[in-house]
């Protein structure tokens, strides 16, 4: 009909939302895994972050795993074989 | 002293101005992947001026071959060739490739690499885009089983932008 007007609601973000509703439409909008299993949300985390930032979360993992391994006690060889 | 200081890897290559471009497991997280890695790889431009550079910062970081009780460092003559050399260094493994696959050398990869700032300093880093090209045509167990987050990383960057 011309002449008419048609209101369209855009949630705005100075209106809080409900928190279910706001997590079902952020599900429906960014899923956490794509088809292969792959997690988008640590992506997303690991885009949202600089080069050196990234550098430094790959260097930080790999200094834990080595003080892990430093202070596992270390078993004998006989029963590292089995 | 850290096990791995992967920043003064980068540094002391950058500053001793070896021409070389980050490859592997470094250059996907670099480029945003959330993969993890054992060592850094390098791929470096095989040039006379460019091996006298990297031999002075491979000294630098105390470099020896991975895996030999002669903690033999690398010379010149070895460095020339396109093999990989798998160093142990005073910050941490560090792979010195002459080439990748023994076909695709510095120059061939320069034009697909980004330069990033890492640590302060401008570092060529592999594009994500030729990185999930080669790990297609290696085809390996492990480059395939990286292709899934590579690919998807890739498709979050192009949406975020």
């Amino acid at each position: 009909m011309l002449g008419s007007r048609v209101m369209v609601a855009f949630p705005s973000p100075s209106v809080p939302r409900d928190d279910a509703n706001s997590a079902a439409s952020a599900d429906a909008v960014e899923p956490d895994h794509n088809e292969n299993g792959v997690d988008l949300s640590l992506i997303r985390y690991t885009l949202s972050l600089t080069p050196t930032q990234r550098l430094k979360a790959v260097e930080n993992f790999l200094n834990a795993m080595a003080s892990v391994r430093s202070a596992a006690p270390r078993r004998p060889a006989s029963e590292r074989a089995k | 002293m850290a096990v791995f200081d992967l920043g003064r890897l980068l540094l002391v290559l950058g500053e001793e101005g070896v021409e070389f471009i980050i490859v592997g497991g470094v250059a996907a997280a670099l480029q945003g992947a959330p993969v993890l890695t054992q060592d850094v790889d390098i791929l470096y431009r095989i040039e006379d001026g460019n091996l006298e550079r990297l031999e002075r910062a491979l000294n630098r970081l105390n470099a020896v071959a991975r895996g030999d009780s002669r903690n033999l460092p690398f010379g010149r003559s070895h460095l020339a060739t396109t093999g990989h050399k798998l160093a142990s260094t005073d910050a941490g493994p560090l792979d010195v490739l002459g080439s990748i696959n023994d076909t695709l050398l510095y120059d061939d990869l320069i034009g697909s690499s980004d330069e990033l700032e890492v640590m302060g300093q401008n570092t060529k880093v592999l594009s994500l885009i030729r990185l999930i090209e080669l790990k297609r045509q290696l085809a390996r167990p492990k480059d395939l089983a990286m292709l899934p987050v590579l690919e998807a990383t890739l498709r979050e960057r192009e949406s975020q932008t």
